[in-house]
């Protein structure tokens, strides 16, 4: 039996997204796994009402606001006392804000607990000299989501070596959830049960791409008339009006779905032939998870954190990003192909319980942590 | 007690290739006697979890170039940080950076490990090798023709360089598989004979020299022989759309990527290997190993295990007349078969992995006490 520690997990995330969702599930495994795990977020934040009522320890009383404010020093005071109070053996800090004021109030606490950062997203980290301090000298480990972000860090000289691990983001199987019926989602938007729906799903905002699956749509359907094609999230108006301009130069326009938000999302999953996603940037893309956890062939552009995810032609087919060619080349490769298919999509599913469960995600986020607290003890 | 030493081996990356599986096989063995672990420096590659999973930790240390200087620094911070003993490394690329890393870290034992010709692209690289091989403790070649090659190339002194010969784990190899229902899962009639090719589809491989003697090979030997052809790489497609166009899909497998290869070999009747460039094979010693007569290319360190015309036959590069040939003669002669099959078992009892752990933690404790007592 492993040995019982002490985590503070802090994040600043006000509204509920893939960070949040994280910290939530590290939070309540690492809680299963009979450890005493803290976590401090804003008293406004989605995240403490759903730990909260999930029963976890949560501390409400910091803010962790963006830019530099009064309150930082307020989150500060408050974190040295709690880490002088509870005596953590580790601080694992999720956000830039929190990072900053767990590193320093961790420092001047005297205590020196072990300190873990995860980094969330893909967006590049300055490398300016305090960036550096704070990752390179003040933190202990540093988790990032995908291999592209651990060359990242590496090559930039944000990480030591051998201090820096990959661990990827767990998603809860939701593909045996029974609650809608796979027929739903065609009935809300009248398709036929022989149309072949190809969908996209994600924020509809430039760096996803949904132009690239507005200029494929032409060409799909003259070779596939019977296909619709659905676009599900919502986002900038702007580049919405140019997704649709797009669908309608290629004369696909009366094929188009473009609902907005969805709230059964399971139902789309379920009904869903052939997920696209183009996306220009990636860090941990749940929409391709769940296409894996629901056996859809996906069609994902090689960028940040997809290629740990899509193999190209084992568990997906890997495109050049900015390309709508290779979108319309993997589609049809999908339709005409039904044995390369088939084994995409059980290798895919088999690699989303291999690899991206939630209960691998905590147990290589204990182990971390039980690695780093032996090598500090060297 | 007595201290364990620390031995970190420098590499490129770890795909599925034969150096890799060599490791993959070799390191875990160490373990009782020796801190092993492994540092990349380019990326982690496919086989990096096998290794987790075998208590062999994998790092990376990304490289942006093979001397950019921040690389460079980053890999001696993390030897120093790690208290290395022993470094080794392997290949031209990690044996060039790895070294000068190691050097400024001020690590007692750099030794490298030349598994292959070198791939020296320009002059200028053949003149750095050389260079920084004065600051190595030793250079292990995988074969007698790579040792002279480099010595030849860079004037080495002679003493500081040795040749460990490849080994295989042999138990994986002496256990019986069901090989019929193996045929069966490849769509292979139980009486047809196999040959395979086992390696990476790359050029220096050179499986277009196999595809066309495979052509002239069924012409004369009729249609109940397979062609089967495992492993990955970037020429998959063109060796596809090769083996369509000469009208021989039918007899021909692509089986992509395998790790039954043991099971693969004991169906398969002969092995071959068509190579323009090769240091020690690892695939000839599991054929023999297996018992499975090999028809190799001339290339490396090839003739140094077979004895043409005594435990298999060598061929000369780039040539598939001389390759059907050899392999028409083998598939008619059942006792030449048979005779290549007890000779390779015999001489392959000799290049064990477990001699191969020996020498090398012999070499490392050696180097290692002649370093402290100097100092």
């Amino acid at each position: 039996m492993t040995e019982r520690l002490k985590i503070l997990h802090t994040n600043f995330n006000i509204g509920w997204g893939g960070q949040s969702n994280r910290v939530f599930n590290v939070c309540s495994g690492l809680k299963k796994l009979g450890h005493d795990v803290i976590l401090a977020c804003p008293e406004k934040s989605d995240l403490r009402q759903k730990a909260e009522d999930h029963g976890l320890n949560v501390l409400s009383n910091v803010r962790f606001n963006s830019g530099l404010n009064v309150s930082d020093y307020r989150d500060y005071r408050y974190i040295k006392a709690l880490i002088k109070k509870e005596r953590f053996d580790i601080i694992h800090t999720h956000g830039s804000k929190d990072s900053w004021v767990g590193v320093l109030a961790s420092k001047a606490s005297g205590i020196d607990p072990l300190i873990v950062r995860t980094r969330h997203n893909i967006f590049p980290v300055s490398t300016h000299y305090l960036n550096r301090l704070l990752f390179k000298k003040w933190t202990d480990e540093i988790v990032v989501i995908c291999k592209f972000l651990e060359k990242d860090f590496l090559g930039r000289g944000l990480a030591n070596a051998g201090h820096i691990s990959v661990i990827h983001s767990g998603l809860i199987d939701s593909a045996s959830d029974s609650e809608v019926s796979a027929g739903q989602f065609r009935r809300d938007f009248k398709i036929d049960e022989d149309e072949i729906i190809i969908g996209m799903c994600a924020n509809i905002v430039w760096y996803k791409g949904h132009r690239f699956f507005a200029e494929a749509s032409g060409e799909i359907t003259r070779k596939y008339p019977n296909t619709r094609f659905v676009i599900l999230g919502d986002g900038i108006k702007e580049i919405k009006d140019d997704v649709i301009n797009r669908f309608k130069k290629n004369g696909t326009y009366d094929r188009l779905i473009m609902p907005g938000f969805y709230d059964k999302m399971p139902a789309f999953y379920k009904s869903c032939d052939i997920l696209i996603h183009p996306a220009l940037s990636e860090g941990c893309c749940n929409v391709i998870l769940e296409a894996f956890s629901h056996g859809i062939p996906v069609v994902a552009s090689n960028v940040g954190g997809i290629p740990d995810m899509v193999e190209d032609h084992i568990t997906g087919i890997l495109i050049p990003s900015e390309d709508h060619g290779s979108i319309i080349r993997g589609v049809f490769e999908i339709l005409g192909n039904r044995k390369l298919k088939e084994d995409m999509v059980k290798s895919a599913r088999k690699k989303f319980l291999d690899d991206f469960s939630v209960d691998k995600m905590v147990k290589l986020t204990e182990e971390l942590y039980i690695k780093a607290i032996e090598y500090r003890g060297k | 007690m007595k201290k364990k030493l620390r031995v970190v081996h420098v590499i490129s990356d770890l795909p599925f290739g034969g150096v890799e599986k060599f490791l993959l096989d070799l390191l875990p063995r160490f373990q009782d006697n020796l801190h092993v672990s492994i540092c990349c420096i380019r990326e982690k590659g496919k086989l990096a979890p096998d290794f987790e999973r075998r208590g062999i930790k994998v790092d990376l240390c990304f490289f942006k170039g093979r001397l950019h200087p921040q690389s460079i620094i980053n890999l001696r911070n993390y030897l120093k940080e790690n208290r290395v003993d022993v470094v080794h490394t392997h290949m031209y690329r990690a044996n060039t950076s790895g070294t000068v890393s190691s050097r400024i870290a001020g690590i007692p034992v750099i030794i490298s490990h030349l598994h292959s010709y070198p791939e020296w692209d320009t002059w200028r690289q053949k003149k750095m090798d050389a260079f920084l091989s004065n600051f190595k403790d030793h250079i292990i070649a995988v074969s007698e023709s790579v040792k002279k090659n480099f010595i030849e190339a860079t004037n080495y002194n002679k003493d500081k360089i040795t040749t460990i010969y490849n080994g295989v784990d042999l138990s994986r190899f002496a256990i019986s598989y069901d090989i019929d229902a193996k045929r069966k899962s490849l769509g292979i009639p139980r009486d047809a004979k196999v040959v395979g090719i086992f390696a990476r589809l790359i050029e220096d491989k050179r499986h277009r020299v196999f595809l066309e003697s495979a052509k002239d090979v069924l012409k004369i030997y009729g249609k109940n022989l397979y062609f089967l052809i495992v492993g990955k790489g970037p020429l998959d497609s063109e060796l596809k759309d090769l083996a369509v166009k000469s009208r021989i899909m039918d007899n021909v497998i692509f089986t992509g990527l395998r790790d039954d290869v043991p099971e693969l070999l004991q169906m398969t009747d002969i092995s071959v290997l068509t190579s323009r460039r090769e240091g020690f094979p690892i695939i000839i010693l599991e054929s023999m190993a297996s018992g499975v007569p090999f028809i190799s290319t001339d290339a490396g360190g090839v003739g140094e295990i077979i004895k043409d015309g005594e435990s298999g036959f060598v061929v000369p590069i780039e040539s598939p007349q001389a390759l059907a040939e050899a392999m028409i003669k083998l598939l008619h002669d059942e006792k030449l078969q048979k005779r290549f099959s007890e000779t390779s078992k015999r001489i392959v009892k000799s290049y064990t992995i477990e001699s191969n752990v020996t020498k090398l933690t012999d070499l490392y404790l050696n180097l290692y006490r002649r370093k402290s007592l100097k100092q």
